[in-house]
């Protein structure tokens, strides 16, 4: 299967249950805060990002993603106890891009899926490291191995989940 | 404006983000407790007031430099009307200031020879023939003033009244060849008789070859003409050159007579000399 549109057999917009979107994104959120308690460096796999992603990825439309991504980013900052902003800016970015990028290659393939969490997970660093570098005046670094390890893992994540994403769209 | 649906979600973008930059430059603080949005308000107004401020200053710059020149023009106007004025007024006070002193020298002048009887003239004109060297005075024959009464300054012998009308008189200045006054010189107290040369300076006549005659010497009144008191200053030996049967002395006059202000007159019926000396002691005229 290619990765590229060649038609519009991939411009179909999922509907999912009622609630669905809400549930998975709180569901994110709550494993996102829980986790790290047990397993310290849970926290890379960024979950709410990874539930961003999908849901632009599924509704193809660009304001319901960037709308989607900066809900799930304000909730992130608030729970992570960060000014309001720093993952909603992020994630707001990152699901209009997850639609746009949606228009264009296939991405029902495990493969796609991938490569697009994988940059979309850098992006989200570097977006969060210029903000921390430039508005808090926190400088940190924006690319390093740790963040590599954590962007492979959230993209092997994808891959595993989003079938099972999948299972909550209305046939 | 419209915005084609295509580009529609980058808007959104923009203002989700920028709205999102602006929620956190809200939360964010810096030193002192500024919030990040009061130092990016700050950032963004304060060069744009100053721009405004500059402008301003500028617009109002050229507005009276280059603009509201009527006002200017009207103003510069009135300052030289009142700095003409001033300058007036100032040359006034500096002619009162002047006449003060010539006064004052008067005064004083006065007071320092209180048996001479003095009357204060002010010159009112001059000759009008440049080889006649007369002036005319303010005061008169109602004033006492009569022919052939002596006149002065503090400074020196000025010449004698020539005529006397009722309220003016002529003076005959002795740098006029037709006058003469009885001197001596101050040192030696050698006598002789000054005359004028129609020049500015005076000549000293009647003292003999051998006299010893020191330039810048005083030449005085010696009171023998009958006109003027003695010991007045007429002058100042020149210059001195030996002549046969005598010497040729040249006198600087003590009084300015080309500017002259004021003079004093004074009040003495001049004695007539007997025939016998008349020509000889300098009788004052010999017209």
């Amino acid at each position: 299967m290619s990765l590229v549109v060649k038609d519009n057999s991939f411009d179909a917009v999922h509907k999912y249950y009622a609630g669905s979107t809400i549930g998975v994104a709180l569901i994110a959120l709550f494993l996102q805060g829980f986790l790290p308690i047990y397993f310290p460096h849970a926290g890379l796999l960024e979950l709410p990002l990874l539930v961003t992603i999908y849901f632009s990825l599924a509704r193809r439309n660009a304001v319901s993603g960037m709308l989607l991504g900066a809900g799930i980013g304000l909730a992130q900052d608030a729970i992570s106890h960060l000014p309001l902003g720093i993952y909603g800016i992020a994630l707001t970015v990152v699901g209009y891009l997850a639609t746009w990028v949606g228009y264009r290659i296939n991405v029902e393939v495990p493969l796609s899926r991938f490569a697009l969490t994988f940059v979309l997970y850098g992006l989200e660093r570097v977006i969060i490291a210029v903000v921390e570098r430039y508005l808090l005046e926190q400088p940190g670094s924006i690319l390093s191995l740790y963040w590599l390890i954590g962007s492979l893992l959230a993209a092997t994540l994808a891959v595993l989940i989003f079938p099972q994403l999948d299972r909550l769209q209305k046939s | 404006m419209s915005v084609s649906p295509s580009r529609r979600p980058l808007l959104f973008l923009a203002a989700a983000v920028a709205a999102q930059l602006l929620l956190l430059a809200f939360q964010i603080q810096r030193n002192h407790h500024i919030r990040l949005i009061q130092v990016w308000a700050a950032d963004v107004f304060t060069p744009a007031g100053r721009a405004g401020t500059s402008s301003i200053d500028w617009i109002g710059a050229l507005w009276s430099g280059y603009i509201d020149l009527q006002n200017t023009r009207a103003r510069n106007r009135h300052l030289q009307a009142e700095v003409d004025q001033l300058q007036l007024q100032v040359d006034r006070l500096r002619g009162r200031a002047a006449e003060g002193d010539r006064l004052a020298a008067l005064l004083a002048f006065r007071q320092s020879n209180p048996a001479l009887p003095l009357l204060a003239a002010r010159v009112i004109g001059a000759s009008l023939a440049p080889a006649s060297k007369v002036l005319y005075i303010d005061r008169g024959a109602r004033d006492g003033v009569h022919r052939d009464m002596a006149v002065i300054t503090p400074n020196g012998v000025v010449g004698k009244i020539l005529e006397s009308f009722p309220s003016s008189s002529q003076v005959l200045l002795v740098t006029d060849r037709q006058s003469g006054v009885g001197a001596l010189l101050s040192g030696s107290r050698v006598e002789g008789v000054v005359k004028g040369t129609d020049g500015p300076d005076l000549r000293m006549d009647y003292v003999e070859d051998g006299e010893k005659i020191k330039p810048g010497e005083t030449v005085l009144t010696s009171g023998l003409d009958q006109i003027f008191p003695k010991d007045l200053p007429v002058g100042t030996v020149l210059a001195s050159r030996p002549a046969n049967p005598f010497q040729k002395i040249e006198v600087r006059p003590a009084a300015q007579l080309d500017r002259l202000e004021d003079v004093l007159v004074v009040l003495l019926h001049p004695k007539p000399l007997p025939p016998s000396t008349a020509g000889d002691s300098g009788a004052g005229s010999h017209r």
